[in-house]
């Protein structure tokens, strides 16, 4: 579902993915690990589209869709969805709102009716309590005034909303109690249970064994370095990145 | 206010929309609750310039029933009962809606 090969990838003319190559199958949850400054950030931003990253070669394929190219909002209609560790704020615009014109702009661009506004009101209702906020959290401006935890609940309820193919998880857990982490993990749960495939980056190796992942991937210094099962991220968090 | 209140939902509806009507106010219209089915259906009627207004389909789905779906969980839908032409532009001024 998800086949990133040979990916290399540039800031401001510093190369920082160098050759990366991960291949997803539908419905597989991966995680991918790794120590600060290898790369994990970077390969979230390229998988988004970020102007600033640029690829310099290999390729991203979606399903059988090419999207190494593409704009992000032709990424997100393919079936890709990004949660952010730090998305931005939009004053302003209710978060009910924005999701609403996400959704309906998603369903377009796919060939599908938007839905009516009684039906996504209902829909947004379901999404709000599954990851426990209140209804009137739907009335605030996106982003303004969240607390950290907020701000990863709005990233999970995007992520339930806008129906994506493949979910990539950028250090959801940082910043988040024992409360929400449970709740992170139910909410990977549903999608699984739903066939999303999920690319889950993390730093914290103890959350591995909470997930029970398919697949763990060690990214280091701009490449995949190893692969295996949850018995690797053990490994991990009993001995490091060494 | 909220939808785990224990008044009825009429009582909460009518209150709601209590707090709705000042809004509408500002563009010279109004509005008044006409019935609530069994399965949580709203059923209002705009009144006042509202009547005919051009705006008044986006005011219901992104104002009025927004709101009302979000502050009580038993509201299924909402829904206007006019059947008049449209026969005015919407204002140039938005409605502040956060009711």
């Amino acid at each position: 579902m998800l086949n990133i090969s040979n990916l290399r990838v540039s800031i401001d003319q510093k190369p920082i993915l160098k050759g990366l190559s991960l291949s997803l199958r539908q419905g597989e949850l991966a995680v991918l690990m790794g120590p600060n400054g290898s790369g994990k950030s970077t390969l979230t931003q390229a998988l988004a589209g970020h102007p600033s990253y640029l690829i310099t070669e290999g390729s991203i394929l979606l399903g059988e869709a090419i999207i190494t190219e593409a704009a992000p909002e032709e990424r997100a209609a393919t079936g890709l969805f990004v949660a952010f560790q730090n998305p931005p704020s939009i004053p302003g615009v209710p978060v009910a709102d924005f999701l609403r014109i996400a959704v309906s702009s998603l369903a377009t661009a796919r060939g599908n009716q938007p839905p009516d506004s009684g039906t996504f009101l209902r829909s947004l209702r379901d999404a709000l309590g599954k990851v426990g906020l209140s209804l009137d959290f739907a009335e605030r401006n996106l982003g303004e005034g969240f607390s950290g935890g907020e701000k990863k609940r709005l990233e999970l309820l995007q992520a339930l909303l806008l129906q994506p193919k493949v979910v990539v998880f950028d250090e959801l857990d940082s910043g988040l109690d024992v409360d929400a982490l449970k709740l992170v993990q139910e909410i990977i749960t549903d999608l699984r249970a739903a066939g999303t495939t999920i690319l889950y980056i993390t730093h914290y190796p103890e959350l591995v064994d909470q997930l029970q992942p398919d697949s763990v991937h060690i990214l280091q210094d701009g490449v995949i370095t190893r692969s295996g099962t949850g018995e690797l991220g053990e490994s991990i968090a009993k001995h490091g990145y060494r | 206010m909220k939808h785990d209140s224990p008044v009825s939902l009429e009582a909460h509806v009518n209150e709601l929309l209590q707090t709705i009507a000042p809004t509408l106010g500002l563009h010279g219209g109004s509005l008044e609750l006409v019935s609530i089915s069994e399965e949580g259906v709203v059923a209002i009627r705009f009144a006042g310039a509202c009547i005919g207004c051009a705006a008044a389909t986006y005011t219901l789905d992104f104002g009025i029933k927004r709101y009302l779906m979000l502050q009580d969980a038993r509201i299924h839908d909402v829904i206007a009962v006019n059947d008049e032409p449209i026969t005015h532009a919407a204002p140039t001024i938005p409605l502040p809606f956060h009711a």
